[in-house]
């Protein structure tokens, strides 16, 4: 019975909209773990929305007079080598992972799903190649084939986001071609076609949105994944550039400071670890929420 | 059984009792090659110093002293003789003798050998062989500073022959050998039993690539390491304060400047060049940011260099106010630049005070952190604004130095800022040829007077070279820079 709930629920007519006031979202609302992610997300936004007015410090006030200070009432994190505010920079470093998170996702999903699409859609020869090309992609470790995107861009925060959206294409375009290629199948898909529906339409207004679910539940696991990548890019010294405040650097340039300020690792490393948590809880959350069956 | 048991004790204990007279010391990076003569890399002369020699060294008071050179005079002033120490081989038994002596500086000379460091010894023509320890070391032009070029470390005497096989399988006259090198993981050294100048009383060096700093100062604080060079100043207040380490910092060879490229348009203007100088508070460095482990630089060489004139008054001292009048006065308010630096923490941790300093004075610094490779093809693009760069005088003798940063033949590789004055050529090229004491320190003081005022290059510090052992070794010698350190008297007692 929940099975045609669901199928109902994301078949196409219906949208986004209608399926989060469904059985799915009663369903996340009991997963109290998806609740304590969708919380914490939240209050990353809002933190780094109003990062000016929460930080007590400017993020790049160097006080060199205040050196490596351990945590105080002055100081609730420390300082850091240059004598900045850790608070303050972590709020800051919250920007950057949110950007980060989200911008590799939203590129890689828009062109993933493209790919997806077509390949499963048109099958034969063009999913051949498309789908061969991915492969490709998905046969170097992640991290790896980031490093050597940068490696041919150079280093910097846009190359860097860059790097982590190529990364994440093929999952999205497996994805939605295994979708569409069970959709293409579906009464729904065969009587738009008899309508006289064309390819553009077929592919746009029937067969994307059967791939909303599936499609948000890796996005949102992938951002988690993203604000890693992006962490480890910077902590390699390939991602954000000085001054900026950013987690994956504070950690990098902190290690050096290890055996005696350990705050230095302590705040951004739980801020990474936090905020990483997040998106995944939200994400096999909503997984739950929407498949039931896994 | 029970003998057998015995003998299984003894064999556990044979090789700790071997590790007793083994020296264990640490390096961040796996050196690229054991071929002096292929290299300009510290980490491989921090080895190759250990397993070659050279004809000459400078001693820790700053005087040039034979090595392999017993006795040596000027026949005119383009003809060195050197007669060489008597009954020298290298490892493998072959003679060190005045042929050997030619092959080896022909052949860091010869353009084939594409030595990274074949500009310290461009200044020879011909070496001559006289007897079988006597060489005539002959120059094209007068060359003042020959003798301390030789102590250089690139100049070390390689056994010619053994060609490209001396980069995995070093051949040298030194007082250790290479027993085992595994890569980007240690390098094993033990006594030369033959050594001309009496067998090291320690038996091996175990030189251990450990990138991390701080793993190698857990190490040296829990035994596993017994000496280490260059410890970050953020690190070194706790060594000192470790009752079982010693510590020492002293002044080396090196140099941080900050250098301006005078031929780029935003930097043309000297006025934009003298806010720069006085945005920077260079006390504020080393007191605060670098725990006093440097001392405060005006010249562009340090006092142990010889004629530095350590005695020049910065003529742009720290002085935000001055600075922002002068970037007011230039037009350049408003001014963004770019500063180029290579992957190294201190540096990189340097560059970013700068770009808060500057930021003071409105000027607003972007860091371009490159690897070496990327950074010095940057340095010589003309597009180049600033860069920071550490700087050894590796010769110990100002020419090294400053004939490099501001002679006109020199840009854009060395004389990355692009200086350019026909007074300032004349002086290097005259303290260069001229063998007079007095007149070469005459010229080079008039050289960094002329620089100082013209600010190509700013001088932010000296680094202090900093050592932290265990006291159980003793008697070790290092010469200004950790890939000096001369263990020839040294001695280990656990």
């Amino acid at each position: 019975m929940s099975d045609q709930v669901v199928a109902f629920d994301s078949a196409p007519a219906t949208g986004l909209a209608r399926l989060w006031r469904g059985a799915a979202a009663r369903r996340f609302r009991r997963n109290r773990a998806a609740v304590v992610g969708l919380v914490l997300v939240l209050l990353l936004v809002l933190v780094a929305a109003f990062a000016p007015l929460l930080a007590p410090y400017a993020p790049d006030a160097q006080n060199l007079r205040a050196r490596l200070r351990p945590p105080s009432a002055e100081h609730w994190f420390g300082t850091d080598e240059f004598g900045r505010d850790i608070l303050s920079r972590v709020i800051f470093g919250a920007r950057i992972s949110l950007f980060t998170g989200l911008v590799p996702v939203f590129a890689a999903s828009v062109v993933g799903t493209l790919v997806g699409l077509v390949a499963g859609f048109y099958r034969g020869r063009v999913d051949a190649v498309l789908m061969r090309l991915m492969d490709v992609l998905l046969a170097f470790p992640s991290l790896l084939l980031a490093l050597a995107v940068v490696g041919a861009l150079g280093p910097g925060l846009r190359n860097a986001v860059i790097a982590v959206a190529v990364v994440g294409v093929p999952g999205y375009a497996r994805i939605v071609r295994s979708v569409v290629i069970a959709a293409r199948e579906e009464e729904y898909v065969q009587a738009a076609r008899a309508l006289g529906a064309g390819d553009g339409r077929l592919l746009l207004r029937e067969l994307l949105p059967a791939a909303f679910g599936a499609l948000s539940v890796q996005a949102t696991l992938g951002i988690g994944f993203a604000i890693l990548s992006m962490a480890g890019l910077s902590f390699l010294g390939l991602g954000v550039q000085p001054p900026t405040s950013d987690w994956g650097e504070m950690l990098s340039r902190g290690r050096r400071f290890l055996p005696d300020s350990g705050w230095l690792l302590l705040y951004p490393g739980a801020a990474i670890s936090l905020t990483v948590l997040a998106f995944n809880l939200l994400g096999d959350g909503l997984r739950d929420a929407l498949d039931p069956r896994g | 059984m029970k003998r057998l048991a015995y003998l299984l004790v003894l064999a556990l204990l044979l090789p700790l009792a071997a590790a007793q007279d083994q020296l264990n010391t640490a390096i961040g990076s796996n050196p690229p090659t054991l071929d002096p003569q292929k290299t300009f890399n510290g980490f491989s002369f921090a080895i190759t110093n250990q397993i070659y020699e050279t004809l000459f060294v400078v001693t820790p008071e700053g005087e040039i002293e034979g090595l392999l050179a017993d006795e040596w005079e000027y026949l005119d002033e383009n003809r060195l003789q050197v007669r060489l120490v008597e009954g020298v081989a290298f490892s493998d038994g072959t003679p060190l003798n005045a042929e050997a002596v030619r092959a080896s500086l022909l052949r860091l000379l010869d353009p084939a050998t594409a030595a990274p460091g074949r500009f310290v010894v461009s200044a020879i023509q011909d070496v001559e062989v006289v007897d079988e320890t006597t060489v005539v070391i002959v120059t094209a032009a007068p060359f003042a500073p020959l003798l301390a070029h030789l102590a250089h470390p690139v100049a070390a005497i390689v056994p010619a022959a053994a060609g490209d096989a001396l980069a995995r399988n070093p051949v040298g006259s030194g007082p250790f050998e290479l027993v085992e090198w595994q890569q980007s993981n240690q390098i094993l050294l033990r006594a030369n039993d033959d050594y001309w100048g009496g067998r090291p009383a320690i038996d091996e060096v175990l030189y251990r690539i450990v990138p991390e700093v701080s793993t190698q100062i857990v190490e040296l604080r829990s035994g596993g390491l017994d000496i280490l060079f260059n410890i970050p100043p953020d690190n070194y207040a706790a060594l000192q304060n470790d009752a079982n380490i010693e510590t020492e910092a002293y002044l080396g060879w090196g140099s941080v400047l900050l250098g301006l490229n005078t031929a780029n348009p935003k930097l043309a203007d000297l006025q934009v060049r003298q806010a720069i100088a006085h945005a920077i508070d260079k006390s504020l460095i080393i007191d605060e940011f670098l725990s006093g482990l440097a001392e405060p630089g005006v010249a562009p060489i340090p006092p142990t260099v010889r004629f530095a004139a350590s005695d020049l008054a910065d003529p742009y001292p720290y002085d935000p106010e001055a600075a922002r009048a002068l970037l007011a006065a230039a037009g350049a308010e408003g001014l963004a630049l770019t500063l180029d630096v290579y992957q190294n923490p201190d540096l990189e941790a340097v560059a970013q005070v700068l770009q808060f300093m500057l930021a003071e004075v409105g000027i607003d610094l972007n860091i371009r952190v490159q690897e070496f490779a990327a950074y010095s093809e940057q340095t010589v693009s003309d597009d180049l604004e600033l860069y920071l760069t550490s700087w050894g005088t590796v010769t110990l003798d100002a020419d090294y130095a400053l004939y490099a940063f501001f002679h006109s033949s020199e840009i854009p590789e060395n004389n990355s800022s692009r200086y350019q004055v026909a007074a300032v050529d004349a002086l290097l090229d005259e303290a260069r040829a001229n063998p007079d004491e007095a007149v070469r320190e005459a010229a080079y003081r008039d050289v960094q007077e002329v620089v100082l005022n013209d600010a190509p290059m700013i001088t932010l510090y000296y680094p202090l070279s900093t050592v932290a052992k265990r006291p159980v070794l003793t008697g070790e010698v290092v010469r200004f820079s950790w890939i000096n350190l001369d263990l020839r008297d040294a001695t280990l007692s656990r």
